[in-house]
């Protein structure tokens, strides 16, 4: 390379990083390469400036939560533990098998898929033709288009029960009351909410006080769950570990607010089986509970913002 | 590792500790915004101690731990461009050379918004590089891409900063000057 061959930026750029040594000799020799190379570097040098630390309050809250993630000894039998060789050469297998193409199959899946999308065409149009997104079974949620973002308008015959502000993991646990007698945890619960900072999300606590709690269910017998209504209009899911929502099974249809962002960071949460609002501090979130489907595990509750639905607590139910 | 691994409390709020201010770093700069960093970055954490059990050390922790942080930082700037914008205070708009920044006289908003001018794609690969100093390979690994994808990214990320941080120098190419490959 003469010295009129100039390294190209890719070059320079890799070469302040130390990885184009070759480009040594030219650069020292070449007053363009050279100034390019030290703007590179200026840049390079800019951007990895320390950051200012963040208030000791924001990492202590940070590193609080990521340990109130940590699953509890009976939920952490769910947790995905490594697969021993033999056994990941055998799962490997197996998805290699579902990859590979099976043209028998195709309409088979294809009939599915119709199927499927026919019945959400009907869960929607459903919904969308009733005024107040009301379902039999549980209370309703609707878009809040004026706020832009999802919030649970009341139903009188099923209010959304608000938990209060809920510090840690255990009292989030303690107050969810998952699959006690719906009286009884709505009474605990309109009696611990504070009326306070939650006043504004009126429409979720009014008509607490005796009250059914909202999608409290017990796994067996009871009304069946469902979460409301179609969220953001992504669309009803369709996903019931029960038969339709009959007595004692678990019928999930439609979102929850927030229920699709948990669902996509673990795509293993099972279905709904309880819902509410609550706060930590001064961030108002909802609470849902997820059980896995066909597990005796306990159900999994998370805490979530309802500005960004990101997690602020995490506890295994009773 | 081993311990915090295993779900012992202690090891892994020593895990944290330890690389809480590399996280955190990584997603001032990826964010360009204290309160999303701090989001993204307890975001991350929850999904390191989620996914600890299943990671299985084929890489090292940190680099496996930028990944994860990556990823959340990511994610908020996708949740971000949901929300409205708050905009920028007054005068933001004064930006400095890149040798003044080394100085120490470029202020923060100028760096964080030349930052946030790049396509987060390329913005990462350039915070993997500047902040925290992995290696081409090693970016390759925690984004995911060949190594000369990230030699690419990295050189146009800091290609269009130079402009941003100092107006006047290389704002295009001319015949007696490197230019892109």
């Amino acid at each position: 390379m003469s010295s009129s061959d100039h390294a190209d930026l890719e070059a320079l750029s890799a070469y302040i990083d130390g990885e184009a040594p070759e480009w040594a000799d030219h650069v020292a020799g070449c007053e363009a390469c050279r100034g390019t190379a030290a703007e590179f570097r200026a840049v390079s040098a800019a951007v990895g400036r320390p950051v200012e630390a963040p208030a000791p309050a924001v990492r202590e809250a940070a590193i609080a939560a990521a340990l109130d993630a940590l699953p509890a000894p009976a939920a952490g039998a769910r947790a995905p533990s490594r697969l021993a060789p033999d056994r990941h050469e055998a799962e490997r297998a197996r998805f290699a098998r579902l990859r590979s193409p099976r043209p028998w199959a195709m309409p088979a899946v294809a009939a599915v898929v119709l199927a499927a999308l026919g019945m959400a065409g009907v869960i929607l149009s459903s919904y969308r033709s009733s005024d107040d997104f009301t379902t039999a079974t549980g209370p309703a949620l609707e878009s809040n288009k004026a706020g832009g973002r999802d919030s649970l308008a009341g139903a009188p015959q099923a209010p959304v029960t608000d938990l209060g502000d809920v510090a840690d993991a255990a009292t989030l646990r303690s107050r969810a009351q998952v699959g006690a007698p719906a009286g009884a945890a709505a009474g605990r619960a309109s009696s611990s909410a504070s009326s306070g900072a939650a006043a504004d999300s009126s429409a979720t606590n009014t008509g607490n006080t005796g009250a059914p709690a909202a999608l409290a269910a017990p796994p067996s017998g009871g009304p069946s769950v469902a979460t409301g209504a179609v969220s953001g209009g992504a669309g009803g899911v369709a996903a019931g570990s029960g038969a339709g929502g009959t007595g004692g099974s678990v019928a999930v249809v439609g979102t929850r607010p927030c229920e699709e962002q948990a669902r996509t960071r673990e795509p293993n949460l099972g279905p709904v089986v309880y819902f509410a609002t609550a706060r930590r501090g001064t961030v108002e979130g909802y609470v849902l509970g997820f059980t896995p489907v066909g597990a005796s595990s306990p159900v999994t509750l998370l805490l979530l913002a309802q500005d960004g639905c990101r997690e602020l607590l995490r506890a295994a139910g009773p | 590792m081993q311990a915090a691994r295993g779900g012992d409390r202690a090891a892994l709020d020593t895990l944290l500790r330890r690389h809480y201010d590399r996280l955190y770093a990584l997603c001032r700069r990826m964010t360009g915004d204290d309160a999303d960093a701090a989001d993204a970055c307890q975001e991350a954490l929850m999904a390191i101690v989620r996914g600890l059990p299943g990671f299985d050390g084929r890489s090292a922790f940190g680099t496996w731990a930028y990944r994860v942080a990556t990823n959340a930082c990511l994610d908020e700037l996708r949740r971000r461009r949901r929300r409205p914008e708050p905009g920028l205070p007054e005068g933001s708009a004064e930006v400095a050379s890149p040798l003044d920044a080394v100085e120490g006289s470029t202020t923060r908003i100028d760096l964080d918004r030349a930052l946030q001018s790049l396509p987060a794609d390329y913005r990462a690969a350039v915070v993997l590089r500047d902040v925290c100093g992995m290696s081409y390979d090693e970016i390759a690994t925690t984004l995911g891409l060949p190594a000369g994808t990230v030699r690419s990214r990295i050189s146009r990320g800091r290609s269009a900063l130079v402009p941003l941080l100092a107006p006047g120098r290389n704002s295009g190419p001319s015949s007696d000057r490197p230019t892109n490959a």
